[in-house]
């Protein structure tokens, strides 16, 4: 990148960044890094950290001192502020004075470089005095180095805060602060060269951070519709993701005023409907169905039991507003709950686990069980469901012989009641002439009360249930007596879970429960809610142990929303659903094939293609290398592939082909990464590095000298139809400023150019004018294993060529491991793989996540590739259950 | 499914249908009892007229050379569109600090994590029922935002539909409505007695995420309960909505509907503090006639009468907006404008992204704020906000040339 000072203040320059005139300092301190400030110094750098920051004691440039422009004209702050007192800048030379904190600004690195390179200070970049870090050892090149490793971040943000130097304030007082210093120091934070980061394969578990993940937009949707029975799309009615990674994460997401009004009137809509729909299921206008909303609704929309302060808010909404009235507003309360709208990864402290706290031991009834059932009363009432009718006033009674008393046993009654008069009836039960309870049966739907009764011994014992009156006569108050289970009370002490495991790790680290750890895998593989068969598994003992959870995680996999979500995994990875978007509009007189029926075919094709990868045994290799798509009639018509598909809803394997195959051919991914009126070979370029390798590429620099006269050039042979859209791109290229990214790393991959901007294969193109001109698809890969490799090339001919040259490469592995983490944890597993909006990992889940991808790259390895067996060994990691505060 | 950029143009363009009905949205809008029960509380209780902040946010500046008038008689050719509100315009050229690519968010950064308005929203909008409204056209990106809260970007409401709806959506009138109201308290009372609990498992920084998911319910208790105090309906029933669909693709239709939004919700009491987006710094969104490619592309890619003619129909927009507010009678008495401050504000300019001279037109006739000037050299956007919150009555907390908080001063407000 091109240092832009103008001639005339060279001197300045030099006395800005040396902190001497005409940059004559000998001074061996002048040479110092960050990091190891100068004991005397007159450089004021970034290295002055530990220093006073008084520019009497740091760089005496003042403009009586140093003349610093060639017209001698002494320069002052003042000289430059405007003339409007109301805008003038107020300096400070006290960055301690701004009180502001790194940790309040999510800072962009992409950002930062760009500002890094930019003229902020008058005439003056950072990297003007501080260079740049070329030879990627941590510390930029310069006479005034930074070595941003030897900061933490707050101490560099400050540092930043506390440019620029006094000799550039006296020539420009515009600072850099706040967001800006921000961005700064989140770049500088990537020049850090990773200490080496080793797996301790002797620690027995790995951790992850604490988190409260907001439900993204899809896992929103997905649980109203697998739980509320929605079928409408709300994706649109809340607020959207926030991404990490290129993949959709809230975990961070804040529900301020707007995203909580969207939930809100979302929820009022959702009610509504809901009501009249009878979902999440009929509930009469007389009816109370609280206990079935809790019991059943809630227990799955909040993916664990529900307490019992929980209940009583619950069960006061359906008290104060009867019928659909109490529905409503309960189901409106449940759509606002924070139980639903966060995803708790907080867990139990180990210790206390172990210790048992908090654990409280229940009587059940012990195998063999005896059911006497509804219908075993005889007489007259029994009912379609098989319950008894026991009419006000009225009782049901029986001498019952199939079950001995010990002394100590448990009783557990299911029993429902109609209203009569606004009441429901008041159940006595008596066994042996013992009044066991006397309680109102409050619900219409069944409910079942357990008891553990004590003292009566032996056979033949006499039971009786009647309805006793305890309101105004009503007939209607009728009650509904259901199964009663005899068991020998037999004391249940919740699982603890693997004590084991539980004993090896930090005592004070956290672990999910099962509810939590059941959250997580429902959310991650299916991107819903649990199912009923996972809720059952974790309300018993069957997610503590290795094979208990590996066989859910299976089934998870397989299910149709696991399908689904698999398939999702590729489109938000290669973000090629944006393809059904607006961005991806075309002119339809241009293109009239390209119809929304084909946008949606092109956004499926993605997730069918990765599916057959994940689940059709394939090795990960062939989603690059494999000469195979999938596609429906829709798809099969428009790329005009001899298919056996017959409909838009039948996908087929079409295997064989010689333009297509493989991600790169896509008619998305080619599409979505194309403008509407040229293809955007630049951009599938980075895209490529960044989706595909998992390089990372710098932003453009903000001002690119000549780009008007680049432009000019380069429109008129464009408009006059004689150059291709890759020449243009070329073309708008060719300036030395531009050399640092498209010498090697971007233009070389131009050779993509076989397909359109509607993701259709061509050998030649259309130019402006409309005549025929040969496309050149040769391209060279450099530094296939390390972007800043130069020397290092691989050839190419078009994107099919490119895609079977990606697939042996290590860095799709690689890629594939870093991506499935993201998806998986929703972290990043190294540091160069951190999203600018996250902070960094620390030391220990650095070393925690390197055993992670170690472990994927053997299974990788033993597999024969595949991806699945690389997120199935993701998702089985400790570290996903076990988690330490953040 | 259909995806989410897609439903939200249908839903535009339906509503653009739906309003451009004569007739229609005045029925809506006189069957709102929460505009007009806002506003009557709001202005019986009002001592001082109120300070209200509207901002229009747009890509990629204009051409240099293309934005500052000679004279107020004599606009440039990216300002004509103003020429009939030019008297209270102020015009200026401002540095954005971090501007550039990718860098919307720079144009009401005032260098914390929260933003200008959303500074402004806590002291101005303590009140309201809405601290501040947040709206964009075609602004789907989910980062690139100009409103900043702790850091975390603040999504707009895009859909002019759905904005009608929660801002001007209202209970029945009368006793049903603060029944209505008990019974959303008693709802709202359970999740943050729920929100509560799970503090009580979160160390400082998620409290403080949780924090601000219970002031946002405490927000929307506020408003319901507001809403439940019904009293008829003075000066909301008929408002003027934008209603013609333009030539250049439909976006200055919707900045001008947004527009009307936002300044009958202000006028309505429902809020002192809104903003417009429009776009992000990518800008994609196309202009019609013979342009094949995206906003930003044309600036990348087209001659500078082509970024012209982009930037003269967006202004067009703008001064429809700053028309509007001078020919809306204020309930508080004179005129919107007379309380209002619009400020126009951009991420870069038009052609070179360079941020030195980023075009912004800051509207008034508030008493305190110079009407009808140009400025070629405003110093940053920072300055320009700082002058705007000193306008108000409030005190910038410079440091280090930046207002990083805005407060009260208590001399003045």
């Amino acid at each position: 990148m091109r240092t832009l000072a103008p001639i005339a203040l060279v001197s300045a320059l030099l006395v800005a960044c040396t902190g001497e005139p005409n940059g004559s300092s000998s001074s061996a301190a002048s040479k110092s890094s960050v990091g190891n400030p100068p004991s005397s110094s007159s450089v004021r750098s970034i290295a002055s950290s530990s220093l006073p920051r008084s520019s009497s004691s740091l760089a005496p440039v003042t403009s009586s001192s140093a003349p610093v422009t060639s017209s001698s004209k002494p320069l002052s702050s003042s000289s430059l502020v405007s003339s409007s007192s109301k805008s003038s800048v107020a300096i400070s030379s006290s960055s301690a004075a701004t009180g502001l904190k790194y940790s309040d600004f999510v800072g962009d690195p992409l950002k930062g470089a760009q500002r890094y390179g930019a003229v902020i200070y008058g005439p003056f970049a950072c990297q003007t005095c501080h260079g740049l870090d070329a030879n990627g050892d941590g510390k930029t090149e310069s006479t005034t180095p930074i070595v941003p490793g030897k900061f933490t971040a707050q101490a560099l943000f400050e540092e930043v805060l506390a440019m620029p130097t006094d000799a550039v304030k006296a020539i420009s007082p515009t600072r850099c602060d706040g967001q800006c210093a921000a961005d700064i120091t989140a770049y500088l934070r990537t020049l850090i060269v990773e200490e080496n980061v080793q797996c301790d394969s002797n620690k027995p578990i790995g951790y992850s951070p604490r988190a409260l993940r907001l439900l993204t937009v899809d896992e929103y949707q997905n649980t109203l519709e697998d739980v509320l029975g929605l079928s409408a799309d709300y994706t649109g009615k809340v607020v959207a993701d926030a991404r990490k990674g290129g993949f959709p994460n809230n975990n961070t997401a804040n529900v301020d005023e707007s995203r909580a009004n969207k939930f809100w009137a979302a929820s009022e809509e959702l009610a509504k409907w809901a009501v009249e729909n009878n979902k999440p299921f009929a509930c009469g206008a007389n009816e109370s169905c609280s206990d079935r909303f809790i019991d059943e609704f809630l227990y799955r929309l909040f993916r664990r039991p529900v307490n019992n302060l929980e209940r009583t808010q619950f069960e006061a909404l359906f008290n104060n507003y009867p019928g659909k009235e109490g529905m409503e507003a309960a189901l409106v309360a449940a759509l606002n709950a924070p139980q639903f709208l966060y995803r708790s990864e907080l867990g139990r402290k180990v210790s206390d686990v172990l210790a048992g706290t908090g654990i409280t031991p229940e009587y059940r009834p012990a195998n063999p069980i005896v059911v006497f059932k509804g219908a075993d009363w005889g007489g007259g009432g029994i009912q379609a469901d098989g319950s008894k009718k026991v009419d006000l006033y009225g009782n049901a009674g029986i001498t019952f012989r199939n079950y001995t008393f010990t002394g100590n046993d448990v009783v557990k009654i299911r029993a429902r009641g109609a209203l009569g008069d606004g009441v429901y009836p008041t159940m006595q039960i008596k066994i042996d002439n013992k009044i066991i309870d006397t309680v109102v049966v409050n619900s219409a739907s069944f409910k079942t009360f357990t008891y553990r009764v004590e003292g009566i011994v032996g056979t033949n014992k006499y039971i009786q249930v009647e309805n006793k009156n305890a309101a105004g006569h009503s007939q209607s108050r009728v009650l509904y007596l259901g199964d009663i289970t005899f068991g020998k009370a037999e004391l249940y002490i919740p699982p603890k879970g693997d004590e084991a495991k539980l004993s090896k790790a930090d005592p004070s680290s956290y672990v999910l429960d099962a509810f939590e750890y059941a959250t997580l895998l429902a959310y991650t593989l299916t991107g819903s809610a649990p199912d009923q068969a996972l809720l059952d598994a974790a309300a018993g003992d069957g997610l503590h142990y290795e094979a208990d959870i590996r066989k859910q995680v299976e089934r998870l996999i397989d299910s149709p929303r696991g399908r689904e979500r698999i398939g999702a995994m590729a489109g938000y990875w290669f973000n090629t659903d944006k393809v059904t978007e607006a961005g991806a509009d075309r002119n339809t007189a241009l293109f009239p094939k390209y119809t929304a029926s084909v946008r949606d075919a092109m956004k499926q094709e993605v997730h069918h293609l990765f599916r057959e990868i994940f689940y059709g045994n394939r090795a990960f290799t062939d989603f690059y290398a494999g000469d195979f798509t999938v596609v429906n009639s829709v798809l099969a018509n428009y790329y005009g592939i001899p298919a056996t598909t017959t409909s838009p809803n039948d996908w087929v394997l079409v295997d064989g082909l010689d333009k297509r195959g493989g991600i790169v051919t896509t008619g998305a991914f080619m599409t979505v990464n194309a403008h509407p009126d040229k293809t955007a070979p630049i951009i599938r370029a980075v895209r490529v590095r960044e989706q595909m390798l998992c390089q990372h590429i710098l932003p453009p620099p903000l001002l690119v000298e000549d780009r008007e006269a680049l432009l000019a050039k380069v429109n008129a042979q464009y408009e006059a139809g004689i150059i291709t859209d890759r020449q243009y791109y070329e073309g708008i290229t060719d300036a030395r400023s531009c050399d640092g990214c498209h010498k090697y790393q971007i233009n070389p991959l131009f050779g993509m150019e076989d397909f359109d901007q509607v993701g259709q294969w061509r050998n030649t193109q259309k130019g402006a004018t409309g005549m025929t001109l040969p496309i050149d698809i040769t391209g060279s890969l450099f530094g296939p294993e390390n972007i800043d490799d130069n020397a290092t090339v691989i050839p190419f001919r078009g994107a099919k060529n490119l895609s079977k040259e990606l697939a042996v490469l290590p860095g799709i592995k690689e890629c594939l491991i870093e991506k499935t983490f993201r998806f998986v944890a929703g972290l990043p597993i190294k540091d160069k793989a951190v999203d600018p909006a996250e902070k960094l990992l620390t030391a220990e889940q650095k070393s925690d996540f390197l055993c992670v991808a170690e472990k994927a790259k053997a299974v990788y390895q033993s597999s024969g590739g595949k991806a699945r067996a690389v997120l199935t060994e993701m998702v089985m990691q400790d570290l996903l259950r076990f988690r330490k505060a953040n | 499914m259909t995806s989410e950029t897609r439903k939200i143009n249908q839903e535009r363009r339906k509503f653009l249908e739906f309003v451009s009905k004569a007739g229609v949205s005045s029925a809506l809008w006189r069957a709102s009892p929460l505009v007009a029960g806002l506003m009557v509380n709001r202005y019986a209780e009002a001592v001082t007229a109120p300070k209200r902040f509207i901002a229009l946010s747009y890509p990629a500046g204009a051409p240099q050379g293309t934005w500052l008038p000679k004279s107020l008689t004599s606009m440039e050719a990216c300002t004509t569109p103003y020429l009939n509100v030019a008297q209270y315009c102020n015009f200026h050229l401002v540095n954005v600090v971090g501007g550039g690519h990718g860098a919307a968010h720079a144009a009401l950064n005032v260098g914390s994590g929260n933003s200008f308005d959303v500074q402004l929203a806590k002291l101005i909008g303590a009140s309201t029922p809405y601290s501040s409204i947040h709206l964009g056209v075609r602004c789907t990106t989910t980062g690139d935002l100009i409103g900043r809260r702790n850091g975390q970007p603040v999504p707009p409401e895009n859909s002019a539909q759905t904005a009608l709806r929660q801002f001007f959506g209202g209970p029945p009138p009368g006793g049903a409505a603060q029944a209505l109201y008990q019974k959303q308290k008693s709802i709202l009372d359970a999740n943050k007695a729920a929100l509560d609990s799970l503090k009580k498992q979160l160390g400082t920084q998620e409290k403080d995420r949780l924090d601000e998911h219970l002031a946002a319910l405490e927000r929307i208790d506020k408003r319901l309960n507001d809403a439940s105090q019904f009293v008829p309906p003075p000066g909301c029933s008929n408002p003027t909505m934008a209603t013609a669909t333009d030539m250049g693709g439909g976006v200055q239709s919707e900045i001008k509907m947004m527009a009307d939004i936002a300044i009958n919700a202000m006028r309505c009491g429902l809020t002192n503090v809104a903003t417009i987006q429009l776009d992000d710094s990518q800008s994609n969104w196309q202009y019609k006639g013979s342009f094949s490619e995206g906003h930003h592309q044309t600036c990348h890619g087209r001659g500078r009468n082509d970024v012209v003619t982009i930037t003269k129909y967006i202004n067009e927009a703008a001064a429809y907006a700053i028309k509007t507010l001078a020919e809306t009678p204020d309930p508080a008495g004179g005129m919107m404008i007379d309380n209002t401050v619009f400020l126009q504000v951009t991420d870069q300019d038009g052609i070179s992204h360079t941020t030195g001279g980023c075009p912004n037109i800051l509207a008034t006739r508030m008493a305190g704020f110079p009407s009808g000037t140009i400025n070629a050299n405003s110093g940053t956007n920072r300055n320009l906000m700082a002058d705007i919150a000193e306008g108000f009555g409030l005190a910038g907390q410079i440091a280090e040339g930046n207002m990083t908080d805005i407060r009260k001063n208590a001399n003045i407000v």
